[in-house]
C-alpha cells in the first residue's frame, strides 16, 4: 500500500514540474504574437500587389478576402493585448483575465495564419448575410429578442407588390397639379 | 525503514531527472521554434534579394521622362529603407538565435528567443514592403497603370503593418531591458 503511495506522489509530482515548465506567458510574448500576425498582414498585402499587378481580378478578390480576414485578426490581437496590458498593470493582477486574453490572442495568430491561407472561419463569413435570422419582436416591457433589423419586410412577392402598390397611390395622391399625367388633372 | 529511504531516494530521483528532461525539452522545443522562424524570414528576404535585382532591368524599361518616374523613385526609397530593416533583423534573428542553447537560465533562453522570432517577424515585413515596392515598378514598366492605385494603397497598408511589427519589437527589448536592469 505505502508502495503505491509513493508512486502516486511520484506521478503528482512529476505532474507538477511539467506543468510550471510549460505554463509560460508574460507581456512581452503578448507583443511578440501581435507583431507576428503584423508581420503575417503584410505577407497577405504582398499577394494582393501580386493580385493587382497581375491584373487577376479572380485572385485580387480572393487575396483581398484574406487580406480583410487577416486584418480582422490584428484587430482583435491588439485587443486582446491592450486586456493583457491593462490586468497585468493592475493591483493585483487579474489572471484570469491575463489567461483568457492570451488565449485570444493565440487564437487571433491561428486565425491569422489560417486566414493567409484560404482557410476563413464561416462565422466571420456569415456575419455579412444575417437575413436569414428570424424576426421574433420585442417590448420594452417584454424581454423577447431584439428584432432583426436585416430582415426585408417586402421579401416575398405577394408583400412586394402591395408595398409598390401603396407607393403607387401615395405617390399619385401627392402629385402636382399641373402634371398632365395626373388622373385629377382638370382637363 | 531502508527500503521506505530507498524508494523516497528513488522517487526525489526520477521527479529531478524529470525535471531536467523537460528543461532539455523546453530548450530543444524553443530552439526548433525560432529556426523555423528565421527560415521563414531566410525565405522572404531572399524572395526581396531576387525582385530587387529583376528591379534594375525593369526601371531601365521605363522612360527618364515618366510622369510615374516621381512614384517609382517614392516607391524605391520605402523599399531600400526597408531592405535594411529585413537585413539587419534578420542577422540580429540569427544572433539571438544562437544564444538560446547557452543561455543561463529557462527565463534568459525564453528571452533571447523572442528577440530572435520578433527580429524574424521585423524582417519578413520589411522583405514584403520590399516586394511590393518592385511590384509596384514592375507594374510601371509594364504600363499596367490601371493597378497602380491599388498597389500603391496595398504599400500603404504594408507599411503600417511593419510599423505595427516594429513598434512591438521596441516594446519587448524594452520590457526585456528592464527586466534585467532591476
Amino acid at each position: 500500500m505505502k508502495k503505491h503511495k509513493i508512486i502516486r506522489e511520484i506521478a503528482l509530482a512529476a505532474f507538477v514540474v511539467s506543468l510550471s515548465a510549460g505554463a509560460f506567458a508574460s507581456l512581452e510574448s503578448t507583443k511578440a504574437i501581435v507583431a507576428e500576425i503584423a508581420s503575417v498582414a503584410a505577407d497577405a498585402k504582398y499577394a494582393v500587389a501580386v493580385a493587382a499587378g497581375q491584373g487577376d481580378v479572380t485572385a485580387l478578390d480572393e487575396a483581398t478576402r484574406r487580406s480583410d480576414a487577416v486584418d480582422s485578426a490584428v484587430a482583435d490581437a491588439i485587443d486582446a493585448m491592450e486586456e493583457y496590458e491593462a490586468a497585468y498593470n493592475a493591483t493585483p493582477q487579474n489572471t484570469d483575465v491575463m489567461e483568457s486574453a492570451m488565449e485570444k490572442l493565440n487564437s487571433a495568430l491561428q486565425k491569422a495564419k489560417d486566414a493567409k491561407e484560404g482557410v476563413i472561419p464561416e462565422d466571420a463569413q456569415a456575419s455579412n448575410n444575417n437575413q436569414d435570422q428570424d424576426n421574433t419582436g420585442g417590448s420594452p416591457k417584454d424581454t423577447f429578442d431584439p428584432p432583426n433589423i436585416y430582415a426585408k419586410p417586402w421579401d416575398t412577392q405577394g408583400l412586394n407588390e402591395f408595398y409598390q402598390n401603396l407607393f403607387q397611390d401615395f405617390y399619385q395622391s401627392g402629385a402636382p397639379i399641373q402634371d398632365t399625367n395626373h388622373p385629377n388633372t382638370p382637363i | 525503514m531502508n527500503r521506505k529511504k530507498c524508494l523516497l531516494l528513488l522517487a526525489a530521483g526520477l521527479v529531478s531527472f524529470g525535471a531536467v528532461l523537460n528543461v532539455c525539452a523546453d530548450r530543444a522545443g524553443l530552439i526548433e521554434e525560432t529556426q523555423t522562424a528565421i527560415g521563414a524570414a531566410e525565405k522572404a528576404v531572399e524572395a526581396a534579394r531576387a525582385d530587387i535585382s529583376r528591379g534594375k532591368e525593369l526601371i531601365a524599361r521605363i522612360p527618364e521622362d515618366s510622369p510615374l518616374m516621381l512614384d517609382v523613385m517614392q516607391m524605391l526609397e520605402a523599399a531600400s529603407e526597408n531592405w535594411t530593416v529585413a537585413v539587419e533583423s534578420l542577422e540580429g534573428a540569427k544572433k539571438s538565435a544562437q544564444k538560446i542553447e547557452s543561455a543561463p537560465s529557462d527565463v534568459v533562453a525564453e528571452d533571447f528567443s523572442l528577440l530572435s522570432r520578433v527580429n524574424a517577424a521585423v524582417a519578413v515585413s520589411g522583405a514584403k514592403v520590399v516586394q511590393i515596392g518592385l511590384v509596384y515598378v514592375e507594374a510601371v514598366a509594364n504600363e499596367k497603370t490601371e493597378s497602380l492605385d491599388l498597389i500603391r494603397s496595398t504599400m500603404q497598408d504594408a507599411l503600417a503593418s511593419t510599423s505595427q511589427v516594429q513598434f512591438n519589437y521596441e516594446r519587448i527589448k524594452t520590457i526585456i531591458a528592464e527586466k534585467y536592469s532591476k
